[in-house]
């Protein structure tokens, strides 16, 4: 039996703004990752995909509704939840083996800088471990990221349009480190991305999602084969399924400027 | 011969650095030539001011006193950075401490350290204490201040980040907080430094019967001003070998940051 390794339960959240009461980020959030799963949230910006990712980080609370991580409420942020950040993540006071060491160092792990290196080199960084984050190019800083939550072993990884910031060929080189990534450690993945052609290419599901408030208007099933390379976004499976989550995102849009 | 290359550029440096310095020298020359005869019956000339300063050194007195100044400015800021920093990180980091400390701050700062001068003779007597003290209050403030600079200025994602690592709050503070207020910190303590070292020799004209201060006074009592410029000269010298050992340790340290 598959068990589900992150819930969301009839989530809401509401932001206060200054002056003139509250708004709806999200409302009535019903999500839930199978162990092993890759979940990609998509949506225009302001859609409350970022505040689903803070909920189940521990990184904010919800309104109402219930966020549960292995069967256990989120409280606050811990090492069962790894998150990638867009960028600027890392410390960069630390060079790259000691940044993945930090996770493994900090909960008393013994032998860090050996666990450390091998998951550097998981990720294509042997020869790197002592640059720091300045001397690294940006997906290569990804790279270290990706590690540092990896070596924690948690048992999802929330990654915030990890790739949004760099240039399209290492991002779709990154988009395929993280398939390899997968093939060899299964983890829980979810996966925020406003680029529907990432969302397809990493994805078992997809979550569309709208504004105002915040929701998933349609969830999308697709299992098609992994390992996944570039050569599969050109496949007419891929395509339909593009059209679909365009044609939701652009419905989605339209009842928004209606409502507004 | 063009200028070119780094070794030419460093000589074109150094050769042009002394040209305020020779211009210096040759107007004390012409007004001591062309100047009031009043002039010459108690200022040196360059030459006599040398011989002076080189018999000071040769003799011993001159190294003597500085090292009586130097290890005062040591004490004293050492003792303000092991009060200063903790203080400055805690005021940065908590507002009840923030609350309990900054209104008396704010009072106590404007007062320039020379006021303090007449109270802790009369407190301490002539000695060590009231100098060492002087140096202490001077070098408190700037590493206070720089101290909660750096750590109001740590990057939130940095603290997120440290807590999805599984960080507790003690090591957030040792591991995360501090190396990000670091740069802050050391900015700080040069600044203390060279306070320190005006403050030491304020304190060592009044307060105390040995250093630099001293022998400039006692100079004066003597009525021997090539003794006093030739301190001049040793304070000067002493405050840029300070400065530059500082920069090195400070570049050392802060290997990690970006080189500008």
């Amino acid at each position: 039996m598959k068990s589900n390794s992150v819930v969301l339960k009839g989530v809401s959240k509401q932001f206060h703004r200054r002056g003139s009461g509250t708004f709806d980020a999200l409302s009535d959030i019903n999500l839930e990752l199978g162990a092993g799963e890759i979940y990609a949230l998509v949506g225009p910006s302001g859609c409350g995909k970022s505040t689903i990712l803070n909920l189940v980080a521990g990184f904010d609370a919800p309104t109402s509704g219930e966020v549960l991580v292995d069967g256990k409420a989120v409280t606050k942020p811990g090492p069962d939840r790894g998150v990638v950040f867009q960028e600027h993540g890392l410390f960069p006071w630390l060079t790259a083996i000691e940044n993945v060491q930090f996770g493994l160092d900090v909960r008393g792990v013994e032998g860090s800088a050996q666990k450390a290196r091998r998951f550097l080199e998981a990720v294509g960084l042997t020869g790197f471990e002592k640059h720091y984050p300045r001397e690294l190019s940006g997906g290569m800083r990804q790279r270290v990221s990706l590690a540092r939550v990896l070596a924690n072993g948690p048992s999802v990884i929330l990654m915030d349009e990890p790739f949004g910031a760099l240039d399209a060929q290492t991002r779709i080189s990154m988009q395929e480190l993280l398939m390899e990534i997968w093939a060899e450690f299964r983890p829980t993945i979810l996966f925020i991305t406003h680029d529907v052609d990432e969302a397809v290419f990493v994805a078992d599901r997809i979550g569309v999602m709208a504004v105002k408030p915040g929701r998933i208007v349609e969830e999308l099933t697709f299992s098609l084969r992994r390992p996944r390379t570039y050569h599969d976004l050109v496949a007419p499976e891929f395509s339909v399924l593009k059209e679909q989550i365009l044609v939701r995102l652009r419905d989605s849009k339209k009842a928004a400027a209606v409502s507004a | 011969m063009a200028l070119n290359g780094p070794a030419a550029r460093m000589g074109a440096k150094i050769l042009l650095s002394l040209i305020p310095l020779t211009a210096l020298v040759i107007f004390w020359y012409c007004a001591m030539y062309f100047g009031s005869p009043y002039l010459r019956q108690f200022m040196p000339w360059p030459g006599q001011t040398a011989m002076v300063f080189f018999n000071l050194l040769l003799s011993g007195e001159l190294i003597g006193h500085a090292m009586s100044s130097i290890g005062r400015v040591l004490l004293g800021l050492s003792l303000a950075a092991v009060v200063g920093i903790p203080l400055g990180i805690l005021i940065g980091r908590f507002w009840t401490v923030r609350a309990a400390f900054g209104p008396t701050f704010d009072f106590l700062r404007p007062i320039p350290i020379a006021a303090w001068v007449p109270l802790s003779i009369m407190l301490f007597g002539i000695g060590e204490v009231p100098a060492i003290s002087l140096v202490f209050l001077g070098c408190l403030y700037p590493i206070v201040l720089n101290a909660r600079d750096g750590v109001t200025a740590v990057d939130p994602i940095h603290l997120r980040a440290a807590g999805m690592l599984g960080a507790g709050p003690m090591q957030i503070l040792l591991r995360v907080v501090l190396p990000s207020a670091l740069p802050s910190i050391i900015t700080g303590l040069r600044q203390a430094l060279s306070i320190g070292w005006w403050v030491v020799i304020l304190a060592e004209l009044l307060a105390v019967r040995s250093g630099l201060g001293y022998l400039m006074i006692h100079a004066q009592q003597l009525w021997e001003p090539a003794t006093i410029i030739s301190c001049m000269i040793a304070i000067g010298v002493i405050g840029i070998g300070m400065n530059y050992v500082t920069g090195v340790a400070e570049k050392y340290l802060l290997r990690w940051r970006a080189t500008s």
